[in-house]
């Protein structure tokens, strides 16, 4: 065991050091970490070994679609984006010419 | 025992009103085969600094925008927006406008409003004239703007709100159009208008990537739909 010194001390008397050891028995209930990359969120206690409870109140979810087509294939939408109500959410003419009808697949 | 709690209704409702309505969002081509976009790992900037550059075969950033009429009513646990819809058209060019993957980003340099006229043309005639294009030295691109003329009161008001504008640029109605729109007679001269206010942002919303890169040719138009959703999830 190597006892303890301090460095260039002029008022601490080694002698005056003591030790104390004491049996702690502790009971592990829950743990703050501070929140989730420090947003303040900490993660409910697993259930079980393994088992980490993910779910999200509230979600946003994006969804991207598209397809190529050929010359006139398309009405326009507005300036905003928005498609007029009269084309049911499609954008495809009566008689489109389709080059890849889902990019994403 | 812990429970997700259950989100009302009007939260939902108010969360699309604060992030989406009277928003302005950019949509980009990033053409970087075989590059993955991770949130909060990947660098954004570098990974728009493969955007298809603008004027190849055509292309520029288009803008979509929300209104309140967009926000659908409250259902399976969540209140979804209008889907919107882009179009990215080949310009029958030589070159091929390929991307491979597609990102949404919060508008930046949208403009919202007009100041007063700088510089009017003479002969004008009372009317509205609208979706008139518009030329900028200051480095926008695409905005196109309705005028009113009024005697000689000239309002201006934007029509397509472009992007990558500044506050105090100056934007060029050139004669040809205002002739075609039947504003002025030919010598009748252009209207300048400076920009009094733009959206700031800019930062990634989301990225889609194709199975694989799309290569528009020929005239060929890729039409793209965006659905967004919120949902409030519980058990």
């Amino acid at each position: 065991m190597i006892e303890p010194e301090v460095i260039n001390s002029t008022f601490l008397n080694l002698g005056d050091v003591a030790f104390v050891q004491e049996s702690l028995d502790m009971l592990l209930l829950s743990v703050s970490l501070g929140g989730i990359n420090g947003t303040g969120i900490v993660e409910p206690w697993p259930k079980e070994e393994g088992q980490n409870i993910k779910q999200n109140d509230t979600t946003v979810t994006c969804y991207v679609s598209g397809m190529v087509v050929g010359i006139g294939s398309l009405y326009q939408p507005t300036a905003s984006g928005t498609i007029p109500i009269q084309y049911n959410n499609i954008l495809l003419t009566n008689s489109p010419t389709i080059v890849d009808p889902d990019i994403f697949s | 025992m812990t429970l997700a709690s259950k989100i009302s209704s009007a939260e939902i409702n108010k969360q699309l009103t604060d992030q989406y309505v009277d928003k302005y969002f950019e949509v980009a081509l990033v053409n970087s085969p075989g590059a993955e976009y991770t949130p909060a790992v990947t660098n954004d900037t570098t990974f728009m600094a493969s955007e298809v550059a603008l004027g190849t075969a055509g292309y520029a950033r288009k803008v979509i925008t929300y209104v309140s009429g967009d926000k659908a009513a409250y259902a399976d646990k969540g209140m979804a927006l209008a889907r919107k819809a882009v179009i990215f058209e080949h310009n029958l060019s030589a070159t091929t406008l390929a991307f491979s993957h597609i990102v949404i980003l919060r508008g930046n340099g949208n403009i919202l409003s007009f100041s007063t006229p700088t510089t009017t043309p003479t002969g004008a005639v009372n009317g509205t004239y609208n979706n008139l294009p518009t030329s900028t030295l200051d480095g926008g691109v695409g905005a196109r703007v309705n005028l009113t003329i009024s005697g000689s009161t000239f309002t201006v008001t934007p029509a397509y709100a472009g992007y990558a504008y500044s506050t105090a640029d100056l934007l060029t109605i050139q004669e040809a159009d205002l002739v075609a729109a039947g504003a002025i007679s030919t010598g009748g001269g252009v209207l300048v208008v400076p920009v009094n206010q733009v959206t700031t942002g800019g930062s990634i919303y989301s990225v889609s990537k194709p199975n694989s890169t799309v290569n528009l040719t020929d005239g060929n138009q890729a039409v793209i739909y965006i659905d967004i959703k919120h949902y409030g999830f519980y058990n």
